[in-house]
């Protein structure tokens, strides 16, 4: 479906079923399938939490994947990692560079060889209750089977009211393969997701 | 060393991008074995990480204690005092000799200023 500009109509005009066709809906459709972005999936985590989240045959019509989580975990400790695997590898083909910083200090967290992408922390079971930390991560050309692929992301996470019980991430991920991605495992660096944790996963076309 | 429990983990949560159909499953022992790996390097990283906040927290409690000292070294009031009482010194012995070579007056007292 091609994008047609609009013409001006006037009163009196005879709208037909072609004009109708072409103005509204065939330019909503094109705007829809190629500008915006469109949501692929979400879920909730139900009662008794999950090991992880796998999200399976992605679709690969897209040029760009954006990948959303509200999470906490159930692990005993104030913050647990968010951990990242493509296609399920789980071997030593993650690379990435990790800068953390909060009220007082900055922490650099390179690492390379890794058996799953860092994209992020989220508060866990001794942080302050209902608190749930968000992070945001983009995967470009994830459908391009030429090219390995890199993502960016950002996380902020809370664990208490006090000024120091604040952190926020920047990540750069590195998968060393160039298979196209149809799949994303997400799984917290120690037990469980809990009840009410959310995942979005948004499609951005590649115009 | 103590014992560690075990994790219970929770099911895997499936889902298909394409047709939304959602499962649930239980972890692999495999899966389990890797996860306790996992959370165990993740701990070690932990302590690592805390370890350096807490060293650049220290270092920068020693900057700012170095700081506070330079500031309170170089505060002016006493210095400034000490100089104008210097300066008033040179300043009367040079009026006195600029009277004595003849070039300048003799300078008000207070007293004699109020007397005119």
């Amino acid at each position: 479906m091609a994008w047609v500009t609009p013409s001006q109509r006037s009163t009196g005009d005879l709208i037909t079923a072609a004009i109708w066709n072409q103005d509204p809906v065939d330019n909503v459709q094109f705007l829809y399938d190629n500008l915006a972005m469109q949501p692929i999936y979400s879920v909730e985590v139900g009662a008794g939490g999950a090991a992880s989240i796998d999200i399976q045959n992605i679709p690969q019509t897209f040029g760009a994947l954006k990948l959303v989580t509200h999470c906490r975990g159930t692990s005993a400790a104030s913050l647990v990692s968010l951990l990242l695997r493509f296609n399920n590898d789980g071997g030593n083909n993650y690379d990435y560079n990790v800068i953390r910083w909060d009220n007082s200090s900055m922490i650099y967290s390179p690492a390379v060889a890794q058996s799953s992408a860092f994209i992020g922390r989220f508060v866990a079971a001794t942080g302050t209750a209902d608190v749930f930390n968000a992070c945001e991560c983009v995967i470009p050309s994830y459908a391009n089977g030429n090219v390995q692929k890199a993502t960016v992301s950002h996380s902020g996470h809370k664990h208490g009211t006090a000024v120091g019980n604040m952190t926020s991430q920047i990540s750069n991920n590195f998968w060393r393969s160039t298979a196209a991605i149809t799949r994303l495992t997400l799984f917290p660096s120690a037990d469980n997701f809990a009840q009410y944790s959310s995942v979005y996963l948004y499609g951005w076309m590649g115009v | 060393m103590a014992e560690l429990e075990p994790t219970a983990y929770a099911d895997v949560l499936t889902v298909d991008a394409e047709t939304g159909a959602v499962s649930t499953r239980p972890l692999t022992e495999a899966e389990i074995v890797e996860r306790d790996a996992l959370a165990a390097e993740a701990a070690v990283k932990a302590e690592e990480d805390a370890k350096l906040e807490a060293e650049q927290q220290a270092a920068r409690t020693r900057l700012e204690a170095t700081d506070t000292a330079a500031l309170a070294d170089t505060a002016p009031a006493k210095d400034l005092t000490e100089a104008n009482a210097q300066l008033a010194v040179v300043r009367a012995l040079l009026v006195d000799a600029l009277v004595a070579l003849g070039v300048a007056a003799p300078s008000k007292t207070a007293d004699s200023a109020e007397k005119g």
